[in-house]
């Protein structure tokens, strides 16, 4: 009767400030070595509008709905999960690195027994009925996980009414009080 | 280990890597023996190149019918003296990166040219590099978000 | 981990009163673990978010932490140094056993010896010292590594009992709390649940909140959905500042000078709250006279801000109901009390103090009044125990300790006993320093891991982390209170401080003054228990609101200041009676004047060295701890100095080159050029908190050079009077000139 659907962990990047809180949960919650890094948050500079910025990304596991990595796996090791998250079988995998050169994010990690490992969108904490460990680290709780409904109703509360504000700079003259 | 890092869609498909591999592992262009292999599959998609990636658990190891080829460290070594060129290696590989030798009638794989490869150097567009995977899947990762703020860069 | 209690004086404590709940499962790599309790706790390092945490114990190990969702602040989450405690507190390098050193200072070689060894050898050496030089020859070292304030009175009770010299002030944010005080009185925080919801300008200044204080976002977001705008002051682009709507960007050490260009340009447009200072204000006409000059113009020239942006930001700010938070980079230069100063009035005049829809935010008192003088809540009453006679000795000024121990006499500095606090990594001018601490007859540090102090000590002892001890340490953000508790047993023979304190004390002949009963939280209820119900902040409960007394929801609303007008002075009478008596920059009006090193201040040196390198707190660590965890230093890499194009150009340094970095003070070699337009030109940026002896220590090149008002040069830092929010200090580390070259 419930039909498990994709579940979307989605990085509201108007709000990731680059704490990189979420690498270290990761690290924690996946009891990982110094080397896999499941996630990473990239820094960019950035020229806006004549103001020089910082964006920051994080790049877990995106768990493509047209996973390349699944499809340059030579031993068929990575397989999609009925609720859309991409995992990958330790048995089967030869250690090839064809899904590192066929993910556009980076993604695939190889721990010291050359097997790749990766973001799993912590299916297992999932599985328990809790969130990511990264969306419940965020300080700036900027990572949403859900389906892509709930993470709109989510989006919309919090930047639908900006288009509607009034402009708040400069009212000439008087303070506001 | 460092590992020969390629990002395809840097590769224009010059076969600039194929023809420096044969070059200085033969000493002639021999395209077919070289063990970087160009791959063009013609139409829109990519062409790719082969090469050993020195499997954590390598099929050609489990196939050599003469047990001449062992992991040294994270490289996938092999004894060519005692190659009696069946070709089950080839055949096992799922990148097509072993290929055959006829200087010694053999089948060889990229071997990095002992830590220094010479097709990362020549490669024109920056496709292949000579890194940590690790260190390769921080740079693909930045230079996504990088692509990602350009949006007329996002394909 | 061996858990062992060899230590027949140690307190074995039954920790398990403290479990919120048993049995709890936790998931870890991809298993369920059943943790045998869990634990809520706070995390005590030098930030202002003080996260409320949940940590998970099996076989008296930690094995897992969390952000406790029942923080109405943190909110469940924590930074990335709060999950890394996992590894920190069960890292293989942490200090087992004391050690006794057998090389020279600075080789790092020690041998293992007993706690009993150990204690008999502070014994006879401090008996030694106090014979053959006085016991003023003594002092400790301690700071904010675990900024809980329990311990340190601990060890104030038994440095008064030996007759030591006392270690007074700071050297991060005195400088901006005496501007603060000065102004307007006792310290007050308006939190942050508050004016997110009422704040049409949000303005920050001096704090890149991505590092120090990220539990703000939550807050700062739901003000700009709402439709506020943010104005962030940093000399460079941080994390903050990109989310900034308004970003200004002040030549280093010139934010008081923005804010006197901002008050000028207000003033003459009209857009002062002329009824809140004729009713709340002393001193509007001298403060009207000194930014006379403070012409638009002229503040670009001085700031290098566009004279547009700070008209547009003074505009902004004095237009609507804007709140303002101080961080404490602004004020880490020379001048940095003026600084304060000058923000404080700026949001005075602009009528933004006391409003539940914005206010002003410097630091908060954290729960309690002082109680005597340079204390904090009830202090003394464990720092000065009853029935001793207690002598009166000299103070040392934290921010110039390197100083006092150099030029100490009658008697000399000896001796020192550290903790909580990287004397050697966190202290402006390293090798000024280590030669201060070459000079003592004994150096005893306390510590987790073998860092720069503990090459230079005589005898190193094996440190609890935090986790594993008792504390009192409130937030100087929020208003809510979780103690510390020890969350299991300490591993090795690791000991509490102030077990090591009490014990030190029993056997120096103070038995009656430390019974050995008393544990961590009894000295905790001797500090705060008269004033408030400080069983509600014990684990399982908490965390607990502090009292509206104490710490009222919008601060300073009944316009009652504590200054000797009553009212918020900008004219600062305290400072002008203060400035009569002691030495310093204690003019009443917050003048600006040039850092002590600056490129238009002091055109010489800026000559040979052009470039002023700030040194910011990085998201890493907390000042020199966790830099050296294999997670962080991943996720960190190598020691890296942020340059700007231009200034890289000019050198022929491309990005990734490796660069000596260096003046007349040191020098650093091998580190890892950023190209980037984050700084300006003539500004570099160099985290500070790397170690010396990783190579990537900016203290090599910082000075003494100290924030005001007090000029602590004279005597070598040496006070007989002092007054922590009268006088300050700040240790000015970003008032630093350099150059830089490839290697």
């Amino acid at each position: 009767m419930n039909e498990k659907k994709q579940l979307t962990l989605y990085v509201d990047t108007r709000r990731c400030m680059g704490c990189r809180a979420c690498e270290i949960a990761c690290k924690l919650e996946n009891d990982l070595p110094r080397g896999p890094r499941y996630t990473m948050v990239t820094e960019t500079e950035v020229i806006e509008d004549g103001v020089d910025k910082l964006k920051f990304l994080p790049v877990p596991c995106q768990h493509c709905a047209d996973a390349p990595c699944l499809k340059a796996c030579p031993t068929g090791a990575i397989y999609k999960r009925a609720d859309g998250i991409v995992m990958v079988n330790k048995k089967k995998c030869i250690g090839c690195h064809e899904c590192l050169w066929s993910c556009p994010f980076g993604v695939p990690q190889y721990g010291a027994d050359g097997k790749m490992q990766k973001c799993t969108m912590c299916a297992f904490r999932q599985d328990h009925g809790e969130k990511p460990a990264c969306a419940a680290a965020c300080p700036a709780e900027a990572i949403l996980v859900g389906s892509p409904e709930e993470i709109s109703a989510t989006l919309r509360n919090r930047y639908g009414a900006e288009a509607s504000h009034t402009n708040t700079t400069r009212m000439a003259g008087k303070p506001v009080k | 280990m460092k590992m020969i890092c390629v990002d395809r869609s840097k590769c224009n498909g010059c076969g600039a890597c194929q023809t420096i591999c044969s070059l200085t592992k033969k000493g002639s262009i021999h395209p077919t023996e070289s063990r970087m292999q160009l791959r063009r599959t013609g139409g829109v998609q990519l062409q790719y190149t082969t090469y050993c990636q020195h499997c954590a658990d390598p099929a050609c190891l489990k196939a050599c019918l003469k047990t001449i080829i062992r992991k040294e460290g994270e490289l996938v070594v092999r004894n060519f003296e005692g190659c009696f060129a069946c070709s089950a290696c080839a055949v096992a590989c799922p990148m097509g990166a072993v290929v055959y030798d006829s200087g010694v009638d053999a089948y060889l794989t990229c071997d990095q040219c002992g830590g220094d490869p010479l097709c990362v150097k020549i490669c024109p567009t920056g496709a292949l590099s000579f890194a940590e995977p690790a260190q390769s899947s921080v740079e693909r990762r930045s230079s996504y978000a990088e692509k990602r703020q350009d949006p007329k860069e996002v394909l | 981990m061996e858990h062992m209690n060899p230590i027949p004086w140690r307190k074995h404590e039954d920790l398990d009163k403290y479990a919120v709940k048993h049995n709890v499962p936790v998931t870890i790599g991809g298993k369920v673990v059943i943790a045998d309790r869990v634990v809520k706790t706070s995390c005590p390092h030098n930030c202002y978010d003080t996260c409320g945490e949940l940590v998970y114990i099996k076989d008296e190990k930690v094995i897992k932490i969390e952000g406790d969702p029942d923080h109405p602040i943190t909110r469940g989450h924590l930074c990335m140094k709060g999950f890394a405690n996992v590894a920190k507190i069960n890292s293989p390098d942490r200090v087992k056993y004391p050690l006794l050193r057998v090389g020279e200072r600075g080789e790092g070689k020690f041998k293992r010896i007993t706690w009993d060894e150990a204690m008999d050898f502070m014994v006879e050496k401090l008996t030694e010292i106090r014979e053959k030089y006085g016991s003023e020859a003594l002092t400790e070292y301690c700071y904010s590594g675990n900024r809980e304030h329990m311990a340190k009175t601990v060890m104030a009770r038994f440095l008064n009992l030996y007759g030591a010299s006392k270690l007074v002030g700071s050297f991060c944010l005195l400088s901006g709390a005496a501007g603060s005080f000065n102004t307007v009185g006792t310290q007050h925080t308006m939190m942050p649940d508050v004016w997110s919801e009422t704040a049409e300008v949000v303005m920050i200044v001096g704090r890149n909140s991505s590092a120090t204080n990220p539990h703000i976002y939550p807050f700062l977001y739901r003000a700009k959905e709402r439709g506020a705008k943010v104005i962030v002051v940093d000399p460079y682009a941080t994390g903050l500042a990109s989310k900034a709507d308004l970003h200004l960007r002040p030549r280093p050490g010139t934010d008081g000078a923005m804010a006197l260009g901002m008050i000028h340009w207000i003033i003459k447009q009209g857009l002062q709250d002329q009824e809140f200072i004729d009713k709340y204000t002393y001193g509007f006409e001298d403060l009207k006279k000194l930014v006379e000059k403070w012409t638009p113009e002229y503040t670009e020239q001085i700031t290098t801000i566009p004279k547009e942006q700070l008209i547009e930001a003074a505009e902004l700010f004095a237009t609507h109901k804007s709140h303002m938070e101080c961080g404490y980079g602004q004020q880490r230069y020379s001048n940095g009390h003026q600084t304060q100063r000058a923000l404080a009035c700026l949001a005075a005049i602009c009528g933004r103090v006391g409003k539940e829809d914005g206010n002003y935010n410097f630091i908060d008192s954290m729960g309690f009044p002082s109680i005597g003088e340079n204390a904090f809540a009830n202090a003394n009453a464990v720092a000065v125990p009853e029935g001793a006679e207690i002598k009166s000795t000299r103070m040392l000024n934290i921010a110039r300790i390197a100083n006092c121990i150099h030029e100490a006499k009658e008697p000399p500095i000896k001796a020192v006993i550290a903790y909580r606090g990287g004397l050697i990594s966190q202290q402006g001018n390293v090798d000024y320093t280590i030669e201060a601490v070459k000079s003592l007859d004994l150096f005893v540090s306390i510590e987790q891991f073998m860092t720069d102090d503990t090459d230079y000590a005589d005898l190193v002892l094996p440190a609890c982390h935090y986790l594993e001890q008792y504390g009192l340490h409130p937030s100087y953000w929020h208003h809510y209170l979780q103690l510390q508790v020890p969350v299991c047993q300490p591993p090795y023979e690791c000991v509490p401080d102030i077990e090591i304190f009490a014990e030190l004390g029993r056997r120096m002949g103070y038995g009656e003054y430390f019974p050995e009963e008393t544990t961590g939280l009894d000295y905790i209820r001797m500090m705060i228990g008269e004033h408030c119900d400080m069983d509600e902040a014990v684990s399982p409960k908490g965390p607990m609101r502090f009292s509206e007394e104490w710490c009222p929801r919008v601060p300073y609303s009944d316009y009652k200041f504590d200054t000797p007008s009553g009212k918020i002075e900008l004219f600062s009478n305290m400072m002008d009676e203060r400035g009569k008596e002691f030495p310093g920059d204690y003019c009443p009006v917050p003048h600006f004047l040039e850092p002590d090193e600056s490129i238009m201040g002091t055109p010489e040196l800026a000559k040979k060295y052009p470039i002023n390198v700030i040194s910011q707190h990085p998201s890493f660590r907390t000042h020199s701890q966790y830099y050296n965890l294999p997670w962080i230093q991943e996720v960190e890499g190598p020691a890296k100095i942020y340059i700007n194009e231009e200034d890289a150009a000019q050198r022929g340094i491309k990005d990734g080159d490796l660069l000596r970095v260096f003046n007349d003070r040191g020098e650093l070699v091998n580190i890892v050029a950023k190209v980037t337009r984050r700084v300006k030109p003539n500004v570099a940026e160099m985290s500070s908190g790397m170690w010396v002896k990783l190579g990537g220590s900016v203290n090599k090149l910082t000075s003494l050079s100290v924030g005001g008002p007090r000029d602590i040069s004279e005597n070598g830092g040496i006070m007989y009077a002092y007054h922590p929010l009268l006088d300050g200090n700040t240790g000015a580390y970003f008032n630093t000139l350099i150059d830089i070259q490839k290697m």
